[in-house]
């Protein structure tokens, strides 16, 4: 081990600093968290600028005492600060690029058309009840079907390909907007939800004609949990 | 002669600054564009989910701010534990030390049950939304640094129980404590940009719905 | 603490193979990876064959489009990755600490663990030849064709880990470089003192560290949209492919500058040493060097002016990229003028250099033209593009590159490179380089699109494609000359003696080739081009110019010992990735197999902060004292 450092003897701040300098962290993340709670009156813009710059402050306080850059050679400052201010334009670059430098979280283009509300599992108090699986299905049609939507236009990906009028525009497999009665058909003596069934699951098991086989993904029904499935089937029986 | 030059070879740098120091510090600079990417990425992806749970459904203010005082708990142990050092106090050096990563670690039980309940409890996981990957992810390779830390803080405390740290290897020490303070300066931001500014980001209202169309040319 | 040792006994061979799998020697390390990068050219130039082969002549089916798509990927990606930039690293280890006046590297040991990561790194992303899932969507692999949907083989599992691999052994390269530079100049080298080379090697190794976390995360993020089900670039859950382009970007273009930088400061060596005379303004191409190094940060969007960013974003990115040709040009400008007047000599070194300056003012007004957005609207994704980056990156890179080959293999071996075959070589790269590429330009402003595998004809593209096959014959027999003169010269070549060139930098001052040690006695910098100010001096005072430094007696310098816990960490580092990559059909066998790599990775590391950096027998501690960075 190198010994001696003579000339890193640099001047340490006490213990009582370090206490001071603890407390402040302390004081400004108890400030940080009252005024951000909803009745506060502080909100949108100032509320951001005064919360950034809340946690400059801690920032600076960590790197130039804890991390002692103040007591250090100046070079240190100047490297970690330019991979900080990098780090800093580069990201603030990307969020003007994308449009997402804004106070508020924004949807844009496709979140704004294809959102859809979160149901909880548990009531609006908060008391938890574990339930596993991510379904938020508490039966009854309407919602059923708004899930198999969501699936239809999400996760499932099926809008991608797929079209049904109103819902989605994609042209590279057969529309679904008459699905739930047009099995005929497509596949004779199967009922509607069956098919659908099929289709997903094995779809190289009929292959529409004029559409060429192997397009559709087969793995579809694994990306799915067995609610989301079920879900998806019922909102496609029901396009008629 | 030669053997004379070699002798001094380890204190005389060009910039007077310890090789292992100088490294360390242009390190942290290059940790930075990494979490630098991620959190851009976390703010591109902000409110970009489309389904739930959102963010104002399931994060935990009160309890991640506990969190974040145990973290800067932890930065404070830190220092005690490198002053410690300079001075020779060997008992000191072992406490602080062993107070350090046993905060680190509470800060990793705190995220481990944040983990759990956000995803076994609420059904949140790493691709249930944008949110889900996006969260799991900055949080994760953060709590990855965290567990990285411990690690290396535990490795100390056994050299420190050898009797091994002192002043002529307080090094050692302060290079553990740049990069664990680097830690808290991360988790500093992740915080108040995640938490803070956007803990509120939510979904749409259930009346509300939009729906419609794709367009043809998805704006971008 | 420097007792204690590891529970392998510490190697001590200094011949051997065992010696060059323990080296710890900057030079050998050099060597290592010149060679390994070398091996790696030839594969790529091979896959080009391809390439060229099937594009020869239109409906061609001598490869089937899968086969093509996997080529072009594997070409580039091996060009970039696992070539020109371990070319370049090769002689940043070899020359740095010779011609900064260092013994070796800040970090010995995490130099040859950043050589075996990055051979383990390359192996793993080539084993997908042998499972036959080679990576095919191109060199920047945009999103979403990468997703599982679209590309469900494991091809882009190995493209994504093997980067992540090789990254994690550049910014560990890279640290100690720029560590190395900043803190191990010898007595008298101010920065200002300091050797172009040495300043483009700092300006890259800064780029490196800085630029590699940003596509880390970009392959993170793909590994974990195709592995783990994540959303980051799954449009239907609302992410935005887009995202890939601009974290590919920020790095890819901060990456151009890393492969062009080092072959600029090799040519703004050799220019001044066959030039009889110094740089023409020294300090205008180091702030040239900087202002790019800092501008190619903000550049980026220029790659992506037709994805719809919108008018402000493309007019902002048209600007800065103009900008930055503007120091590129200052420094062309810098070179023509260490030229002007000076005492000429065309030894090969130098035509590669010259051949470097003109090819790449072609590349650069190509690079212009698409700069300004809507010409670019025209040349994107078709052969102007490729022309364009095979211009800079071929005409500049690697011209650099083999110019440097040439310039300094005499300090390597003591032996020159046949000067015949040299000039031999230089003519065919030089001449078939622009039959292949030239006419790529008028393939593509007609309208070729780039990595199409074949086309009908009748778009009047037969002929260019036709020339461009030519060429490739030209620059293979070229190449094969190279490989040529190497061996012969090896064995046969001319004794080079310590200083065949009168050149003006610290490495020609000592004996060809370098003693372990480099310098027996440090050296004081006088100036810059402190070996022409000593000899100037010497011829002045009427005395002999001063020979090599005689060599130091045997054990008086005390140098790094060798040690197995690099290639150990290395091994487990890289198996970590292998292990994500291991195809049984049940999921959860990954985890425990790279758990068992992160094992190894870890017991090398405590091995390695255990090991003294120099063995027992001596008292002083070499200059690293155990190892900070590994944990």
């Amino acid at each position: 081990m190198t010994t001696g450092h003579a000339q890193e003897q640099v001047r340490h701040p006490t213990f009582m600093q370090y206490v001071v300098v603890a407390l402040i962290l302390f004081l400004i993340t108890i400030v940080e968290f009252y005024i951000i709670f909803p009745h506060q009156r502080i909100t949108g813009l100032p509320l951001v600028v005064i919360l950034v710059g809340l946690s400059a402050i801690k920032f600076a306080i960590v790197i130039f005492f804890y991390m002692h850059l103040k007591f250090d050679a100046r070079l240190l400052t100047w490297i970690f600060l330019g991979g900080l201010a990098l780090a800093f334009a580069v990201g603030l670059a990307l969020l003007s690029l994308f449009g997402a430098l804004r106070t508020e979280a924004q949807p844009r283009g496709f979140a704004r058309e294809h959102r859809v509300p979160y149901v909880s599992d548990h009531g609006e108090d908060g008391a938890m009840e574990p339930k596993p699986g991510s379904g938020s299905m508490t039966g009854g049609d309407a919602e059923k079907l708004a899930q198999g939507k969501a699936v239809f236009t999400g996760k499932g990906t099926c809008f991608a390909c797929h079209k049904i009028q109103g819902v989605s525009a994609g042209a590279v497999g057969p529309e679904l907007t008459h699905i739930g009665t047009e099995r005929a058909v497509h596949k004779a003596g199967m009922s509607s939800e069956a098919y659908i069934r099929e289709s997903i699951e094995d779809p190289g098991a009929f292959v529409h004609p004029g559409f060429p086989p192997g397009v559709m993904p087969a793995n579809l029904k694994t990306t799915l949990t067995a609610d989301e499935f079920e879900a998806l089937v019922a909102f496609l029986v029901a396009q008629k | 002669m030669a053997h004379a030059e070699t002798a001094h070879h380890a204190e005389a740098t060009t910039t007077g600054l310890n090789h292992r120091k100088l490294l360390m510090w242009i390190f942290l600079g290059s940790d930075c564009m990494l979490f630098g990417a991620l959190i851009a990425t976390y703010m591109v992806y902000r409110g970009q989910s489309i389904v739930g749970p959102y963010p104002v459904d399931i994060l935990n203010i009160p309890v991640t701010t506990i969190s974040t005082f145990v973290l800067l708990c932890s930065s404070f142990a830190m220092v005690q534990a490198l002053a410690a050092t300079n001075r020779n106090n060997q008992r000191g050096i072992k406490i602080w030390l062993l107070a350090t990563a046993l905060l680190g670690f509470t800060f990793l039980g705190f995220q481990v049950y944040e983990f759990y309940t956000f995803s076994v409890v609420e059904g949140l996981f790493i691709g249930t939304n944008l949110f889900g990957s996006t969260f799991f992810t900055l949080t994760g390779f953060h709590g990855a640094h965290v567990t990285l830390g411990v690690v290396w803080l535990v490795s100390l405390f056994i050299v420190a129980f050898k009797g091994r740290l002192g002043p002529s290897t307080a090094l050692d020490v302060e290079l553990a404590g740049l990069y664990w303070h680097f830690v808290d300066i991360v988790w500093i931001v992740i915080f108040t940009l995640v938490y803070l500014i956007g803990g509120y980001d939510a979904g749409p209202v259930a009346a509300g719905v939009l729906t419609g169309p794709i367009p043809s040319v998805l704006p971008v | 603490m420097a007792t204690t040792t590891g529970v392998l006994a510490r190697p001590t061979s200094y011949s051997g193979v065992w010696s060059w799998l323990t080296t710890v020697d900057h030079k050998r390390i050099g060597v290592l990876y010149g060679a390994t990068a070398f091996i790696f050219l030839l594969i790529a130039g091979l896959e080009a064959g391809v390439l060229r082969a099937q594009l020869a002549r239109p409906n061609s089916t001598i490869v089937d489009g899968q086969t093509f798509n996997a080529m072009f990927t594997m070409h580039a990606t091996t060009m970039i990755f696992m070539a020109i930039m371990p070319m370049s690293v090769a002689f940043f280890n070899f020359v740095v600490p010779l011609a900064i006046g260092a013994r070796d590297v800040a970090f010995p040991r995490l130099n040859a663990f950043s050589y075996w990561v990055f051979l383990f790194g390359a192996l793993l992303m080539h084993t997908s030849f042998l499972v036959g899932q080679i990576p095919d969507a191109g060199w920047f692999s945009y999103a979403n064709l990468t997703s599982r949907t679209f590309s469900p083989e494991a091809g882009l599992d190995f493209w994504a880990i093997g980067l992540l691999v090789m990254g994690a052994s550049s910014v560990a390269g890279a640290l100690n470089f720029t560590v190395t530079i900043i803190n191990m100049r010898a007595p008298g080298m101010s920065l200002w003192r300091m050797p172009v080379f040495i300043w483009m090697t700092l300006l890259t190794s800064i780029l490196l560290v800085l630029a590699f976390p940003v596509i880390t995360v970009g392959l993170i993020e793909l590994t974990m949209d195709r592995n783990f089900g994540t959303n980051f670039f799954n449009t239907s859950a609302g992410g935005d492919p887009v995202l890939w382009q601009h974290l590919f970007w920020v790095f890819g273009h901060p990456e151009v500058y890393i492969l062009i930088l080092p072959a600029m400061g090799i040519v703004s060596e050799i220019l001044p040493t066959f030039s009889k005379k110094p740089l023409f303004g020294y300090p205008v191409v180091i702030f040239s060097g900087i202002v790019i190094a800092i501008m190619g940060w903000a550049v980026w969007s220029h790659h992506m002016f037709t994805v719809g960013l919108g008018p402000v974003a493309n007019s902002v990115f048209t600007i800065t990229t103009m900008l930055i040709a503007v120091p590129t040009g200052v420094k062309i400008f810098n070179w023509i003028g260490t030229m002007w007047g000076g005492s000429l000599e065309f030894k090969t070194p130098m035509l590669f250099a010259i051949g470097f300056i003109a090819l790449f003012i072609v590349g650069g007004l190509s690079g212009v033209s698409h700069a300004v957005s809507p010409s670019d609207f025209q040349q994107q994704d078709t052969y102007y593009i490729v022309a364009h980056i095979h211009y800079v990156l071929f005409g500049g890179s690697i011209f650099g590159i083999f110019a440097g080959i040439y310039y300094w293999f005499p300090k390597l071996t003591n032996r020159m490179l046949g000067e015949g075959l040299g000039k031999w070589h230089f003519w065919l790269m030089f001449i078939g380089m622009n039959i292949t590429f030239f006419p790529m330009h008028f393939a593509g402003l007609d309208g070729m699109p780039r990595r199409i595998y074949t086309y009908p004809v009748g778009y009047g593209w037969e002929v260019y494609n036709l020339l461009s096959s030519l060429g490739y014959v030209l620059l293979f027999v070229g190449f094969v000359m190279f490989v040529h003169n190497i061996f012969h010269s090896l064995k046969k070549g001319q004794v080079a003696g310590h200083d065949p060139w009168d050149a003006p930098t610290l490495e020609w001052s000592i004996s060809s080739p370098p003693p372990e040690y480099n310098f027996a006695e440090i050296p004081h910098v006088r100036g810059l081009d402190h070996y022409w100010i000593v000899k100037r001096e010497a011829r002045a005072a009427g005395q002999p110019v001063p020979g090599p430094e005689p060599h130091a007696a045997p054990g008086s310098v005390h140098m790094p010992s060798p040690s197995y816990w690099p290639l150990v960490t290395a091994f487990g580092v890289v198996w970590i990735g292998g292990g994500m990559l291991i195809d049984v059909g049940w999921d959860y066998i990954k985890f425990p197999i790279s758990f068992v790599g992160g094992l190894i990775a870890f017991i090398g590391v405590v091995g390695w902060a255990n090991e003294p950096a120099s063995a027992p027998d001596a008292h002083h501690g070499g200059h690293e004292a155990g190892h900070g960075a590994a944990h």
